[in-house]
């Protein structure tokens, strides 16, 4: 991870995450759902941009798409200077490894490895060997501050505990992008304090651009900017 | 930066996460050994079934008297000899008796045979592997090797034969239906059961240029209302018998096989089913399919392997102590050899291999976000 550097950041920069015109729809019962109509959005590099909306407006499903996890329908998907709409899978599977971050709402970890494996195996897939990835890992679980819970499954891991583990794991290997679905959606107040004064924490130290989907106003004050959606647009960037 | 784990950490991958869940593990484990066990078991008899007793080159035709509920009960005598010797002629090199009991000895059912002892190894194909033919004038006996393996005697052993204790001399390898039988001299039957000159079968040993079929016509015709037998198509017919258990045998071996790639490929289901949102989890942080498979395959390896592990386990003690038994008067060995053992090894962990890839398949095919959304 880079710290920022003021004096030697470019100031004009290609933009993190660029789409235009993109479109989602899902077969639901047989029934079309248009998940996304149309969706414009640039992120530049160092933001954090929180998407705000009503559920189903459409916001897991543009985090799915920028993730490449799934594929828009049409429009152009450009992210980390990717082509995600004409990528095949192998290219999807490449972009995820070098270039994103995912951090789920929930059941984020595997439930057989411990904290410093679920992170270490993240570097693996970024290319590092198992020995020193699990060396990175614990530095990175120690800046989240889980020091003394790296060899916890994630059964004796608090929920909490548990989003930091999933918050160290996606930075992990030093992503272009964080992606986030609602990150502290099933915490108690505390621990979404804590969390996102986590997050808020590390984009400030970490050269690193976060989209974050989420409900909760709190990480909206913390946003460099909030993207509103509803019905499968964007209502206001 | 391909993703792609070396074996070594697939390896210890895979093993973190059997361990992780021991009891899950131990039943996924247990559910293979049977099949895994029964393999090995069958795997150690049917080399033996398939090799078994091969039929000899005997050219005998025996007469005797049909449709009786006890052999005791037929009674040929000097005349039928002659009548058999008169009728072959030349055509045969010898015309001889042969007694014939079945007695109980320790809850078994055997067979006695008494012949002269000169006859035992031309005619009736038995060789000797221990100790010295039993004396006309003593009371010993002998007795073939599938006798041995079925009671335990020992040459040097008494054994009390219809009221009377008889030395066992020698130990004797014997063919076809006669594998599994007491021998004695035809003097020493003749005295045991108090009938003397009456014996259960002529054996007719045909010479080598005559033609068995025409020899078997003749006697039919002499010995109106009496059985005419090829000795060599009973035991032909014996062996076949058994050999068939052999072909059956090996239909269950492949039928193991296929049982462990099912039983694998299941174990990879219910994995897959439980623990879908770790392989989804894995394909988030960019692992490939091919990798992701990978580490299934490796955990279904290390469950057949473990598998196949606790299934000699629970066998090798079994074919230690039973080394032969007798079935139907032959001899089946069980012999596991390191090559069987390989051979089984290899055939179990490819089908596992090729069980975790197939169930894997569907899951694997589809989009990271579905597969997310379905688990």
């Amino acid at each position: 991870m880079v710290e920022i550097d003021p004096a030697t950041t470019p100031v004009e920069q290609p933009p993190v995450v660029s789409l235009s015109g993109v479109v989602r729809t899902y077969r639901r019962t047989g029934r079309p759902v248009e998940a996304l109509r149309g969706v414009d959005l640039r992120v530049e590099p160092g933001e954090l941009v929180v998407l705000m909306g009503p559920s189903g407006c459409g916001k897991t499903t543009l985090l799915h798409i920028l993730g490449g996890l799934d594929r828009a329908d049409a429009g152009e998907v450009n992210v980390a200077g990717v082509d995600l709409a004409g990528a095949s899978q192998s290219e999807l599977d490449r972009y995820r490894r070098r270039h994103v971050g995912v951090m789920l709402q929930n059941d984020n970890l595997l439930s057989s490895a411990t904290a410093r494996e679920q992170v270490a195996l993240q570097l693996l897939a970024r290319g590092h060997a198992w020995k020193p990835a699990l060396g990175l890992s614990d530095g990175l679980l120690a800046q989240v501050g889980l020091a003394d819970r790296l060899h916890h499954r994630p059964d004796s891991l608090s929920g909490g505990e548990q989003q930091r583990v999933a918050l160290a794991r996606a930075l992990a290997g030093g992503p272009e992008l964080v992606l986030a679905d609602e990150p502290t959606g099933e915490l108690d107040s505390d621990t979404t304090r804590e969390v996102l004064a986590l997050v808020t924490d590390i984009h400030r130290r970490l050269a690193c651009t976060f989209v974050i989907a989420t409900h909760d106003p709190q990480l909206a004050q913390a946003a460099t900017r909030v993207v509103r959606m509803s019905d499968g647009r964007v209502i206001e960037s | 930066m391909d993703g792609r784990l070396s074996p070594l950490v697939r390896l210890r991958l895979a093993l973190g996460d059997l361990a992780a869940e021991p009891l899950r593990t131990a039943m996924a484990v247990l559910v293979l050994t049977p099949i895994a066990a029964s393999w090995f078991l069958l795997a150690s008899i049917a080399g033996s079934l398939q090799t078994l007793g091969e039929v000899g080159e005997e050219r005998n035709i025996v007469v005797t008297e049909p449709d009786v509920f006890d052999v005791a009960n037929i009674s040929l005598d000097a005349s039928d000899l002659a009548t058999a010797e008169a009728e072959v002629g030349k055509q045969a090199e010898s015309v001889t008796p042969l007694v014939l009991r079945l007695i109980e000895l320790d809850d078994r059912v055997l067979q006695l045979r008494a012949a002269d002892t000169e006859t035992w190894s031309p005619v009736h194909g038995l060789a000797l592997l221990e100790g010295r033919l039993p004396d006309d004038d003593a009371a010993e006996m002998a007795i073939t090797r599938s006798v041995q393996v079925a009671t335990g005697w020992e040459v040097g052993d008494v054994q009390r034969v219809f009221g009377t204790e008889l030395t066992i001399t020698a130990l004797l390898e014997g063919s076809g239906s006669k594998v599994a039988s007491l021998w004695m001299p035809l003097a020493r039957a003749e005295t045991l059961f108090e009938r003397p000159g009456e014996f259960q079968f002529v054996v007719v040993r045909l010479s080598s240029d005559a033609d068995g079929s025409e020899v078997r016509a003749a006697l039919k015709d002499v010995f109106p209302g009496r059985l005419v037998l090829d000795e060599s198509a009973i035991q032909a017919e014996a062996v076949e018998g058994v050999r068939s258990l052999g072909d059956l045998a090996e239909v269950f071996i492949v039928v193991g096989v296929i049982g462990l790639a099912v039983g694998s490929a299941n174990a990879t289901s219910l994995t897959l089913a439980e623990r879908g949102r770790s392989v989804a989890l894995l394909r988030v942080m960019g692992f490939a399919p091919s990798t992701v498979r990978g580490l299934l395959a490796t955990r279904s390896l290390l469950t057949t392997g473990a598998a196949l592990a606790v299934g000699l386990a629970v066998c090798a003690p079994f074919i230690a102590t039973r080394p032969s038994f007798v079935l139907r008067s032959f001899i089946i060995e069980t012999t596991l050899s390191a090559t069987t053992v390989a051979l089984g090894c290899a055939l179990s962990l490819g089908s596992a291999w090729l069980g975790a890839v197939v169930a894997s398949r569907r899951v694997l095919r589809q989009p990271v976000g579905p597969l997310l959304e379905a688990r």
